[in-house]
């Protein structure tokens, strides 16, 4: 499903992600003679909870008097966003079998093993902590989030094992908020959700503008999977080794291999400013055969500082750099954080803390550090992405010694750019013939640049 | 068994980083092998790891930047796999310097675990301090 869904988000606009339920609704009554391809169709439908399907879904399912999909329809008929004169079509249509009546109405008991563990997996608001089944956990997407932007992550957290909710605006808020469950809205969601459910945990309540790049999307599926708690996880090594370990894990964040004029680069600064640090003692790089190298965390250090320059009109203290280059990363962080005074902060799904003193952090304004991997406008030019310099080009400090690379294939982007500076398609096809449908121009650009940086 | 039909248990099989044109896996000579690898973009160490799966001797790796990570150096000794770098950090020419050095490289393999190969030799790499 992963592999079908993925491509699919990727290239579409917000506007066709928008559109892109009404277009299913449209799509299913097209393929009533193709049976495969209509359950196919909606199943996809039924993983994103495209409730905008269940009507023509449900009255698919009647006509044809397909059982199969007459439950997928169900299923999509109790989310409240649903018509009611559509569900109680649907809800006729399923009689009086608990295996649709449960889809629809959380209210229906469960007279079985098998009927209480579909129950609790449709209504995850009536799940404790001690059901005992293996059940999928819950992500709730608002409706009001940048719909491309919520269609990746929904594609992301389905194939990471999460079943997928959306909560439409101005509808009853479903049984659907328990321990299991992660909630991704806007603010005003929130109080909607806290209102009829005040002991849903607001830990697992996240809110945010979605950003639609890899980055922002795999910063987000972390702290979701901290949220979930420890005894039930998403599965995140199926959406690649990448997002398995934030680059703030020790063994990731102290990685990486750069010579100065790259790290300077990467960093935003001028060599100078580098080799300026390392004379005030506020950054110690290792001395290398062919000069200094410095790693991720160096560079990391630096860009951090650079960056809080750019946002702020005031003075910006340079110990940021110096409690940045002396944080040795933390596995269990989901996000990290600096704040303009030097402290290094770490969220580990349970809030800020200072990662020297362990006290929270009450009224401290904190800049989340993935705004520092993002580009950003310092001193009339724009400094690159960090982890992503281009739309195929990827930085992880422990892969081909931290470099930038293109994405999925451990080619770097210097080399690309060594094979041939001239663009010339066909002589870095005729080095890596697996390239041959790849699209890599980008990255051979950040190539140049790191070239010429020397 | 040996996962190459054209190989024998005297070759050395060494695990090329895909960053190192495709060509080279197939001017080995006689006694040597190049894998090239083909899989995604795993972690340096992962590399080091997936060859000591496939029965390599070494990695040959792109660019003396790599042998500075004392990580890949502790993984590869833990799994018996040397490391080869190129001092160029042009895949072409490290590959002329390669194809060019081919003897020098087995002979310093049975002697070191890290080495950097250049236009006109192989050099032993030891860590800096």
């Amino acid at each position: 499903m992963a592999s079908v869904l993925s491509p699919l988000s990727e290239h579409l606009t917000t506007a066709e992600a928008e559109c892109l339920p009404a277009a299913f609704a449209g799509v299913l009554p097209l393929l009533r003679k193709d049976r495969e391809r209509l359950l196919f169709a909606s199943e996809i439908a039924g993983r994103l909870d495209y409730f905008e399907t269940a009507s023509a879904m449900g009255d698919l399912a009647i006509d044809l008097g397909d059982r199969r999909l007459l439950l997928e329809a169900a299923t999509l008929a109790g989310n409240p966003g649903v018509e009611p004169a559509v569900r109680a079509r649907v809800a006729g249509a399923v009689g009086t079998g608990a295996a649709g009546r449960i889809r629809i109405d959380p209210d229906t008991v469960p007279a079985s093993v098998d009927e209480e563990r579909l129950h609790l997996q449709c209504w995850p608001g009536a799940r404790r902590r001690d059901h005992g089944f293996a059940l999928a956990p819950v992500a709730v997407l608002d409706c009001g989030l940048d719909a491309l932007a919520a269609l990746r992550l929904s594609v992301r957290l389905d194939a990471a094992g999460a079943s997928v909710r959306r909560l439409a605006p101005d509808v009853e808020v479903p049984l659907w908020f328990g321990p299991e469950s992660v909630l991704v809205c806007r603010p005003a969601t929130r109080s909607r959700v806290l209102s009829k459910f005040p002991r849903f945990s607001e830990g697992r309540i996240l809110i945010e503008e979605l950003l639609c790049d890899n980055q922002g999307m795999e910063s987000l599926l972390r702290r979701i999977n901290a949220s979930l708690g420890t005894s039930l996880r998403l599965r995140l090594s199926a959406l690649g080794h990448n997002i398995e370990r934030a680059v703030w894990d020790p063994e990731v964040f102290t990685a990486g291999v750069y010579p100065t004029r790259e790290a300077a680069l990467l960093a935003g600064a001028s060599t100078s400013s580098l080799n300026h640090l390392h004379k005030r003692r506020l950054l110690v790089p290792r001395e290398f055969r062919r000069g200094r190298c410095w790693n991720f965390r160096d560079v990391v250090a630096v860009r951090t500082w650079r960056y809080l320059k750019s946002q702020t009109p005031g003075r910006v203290s340079s110990n940021v750099v110096t409690s940045l280059a002396q944080f040795a990363g933390d596995p269990e962080a989901v996000q990290l954080g600096v704040t303009s005074e030097g402290g290094v902060m770490v969220n580990r799904g349970d809030g800020w803390v200072n990662v020297q003193t362990g006290q929270s952090a009450l009224g401290m304004e904190i800049t989340d550090i993935d705004g520092v991997f993002r580009p950003f406008k310092y001193g009339g030019g724009t400094v690159i992405g960090l982890l992503q310099a281009s739309a195929n080009t990827r930085l992880r400090p422990n892969v081909l010694n931290g470099t930038p690379h293109l994405n999925g294939h451990r080619i770097s982007a210097k080399a690309l750019a060594s094979v041939d500076a001239d663009h010339r398609r066909d002589a870095i096809v005729a080095a890596f013939p697996e390239l041959e449908n790849t699209a890599f121009e980008d990255t051979l650009d950040v190539g140049l640049l790191l070239l010429n940086s020397r | 068994m040996w996962g190459c039909c054209c190989s024998t248990p005297a070759d050395v099989r060494f695990l090329c980083d895909a960053v190192l044109p495709q060509s080279l896996s197939y001017e080995a000579p006689a006694g040597m092998e190049f894998v090239r690898w083909d899989g995604a973009d795993t972690s340096d160490t992962g590399l080091v790891r997936a060859a000591a799966e496939r029965g390599c001797r070494a990695v040959i790796l792109l660019g003396r930047e790599s042998l500075e990570q004392s990580d890949l150096r502790k993984v590869a000794r833990e799994a018996g796999i040397a490391l080869v770098a190129t001092a160029t950090e042009s895949p072409i020419k490290a590959k002329r310097n390669i194809l060019k050095n081919l003897n020098a490289l087995r002979a310093e393999l049975s002697d070191h675990e890290c080495l950097l190969v250049f236009a006109t030799e192989v050099r032993p790499d030891e860590p800096v301090g």
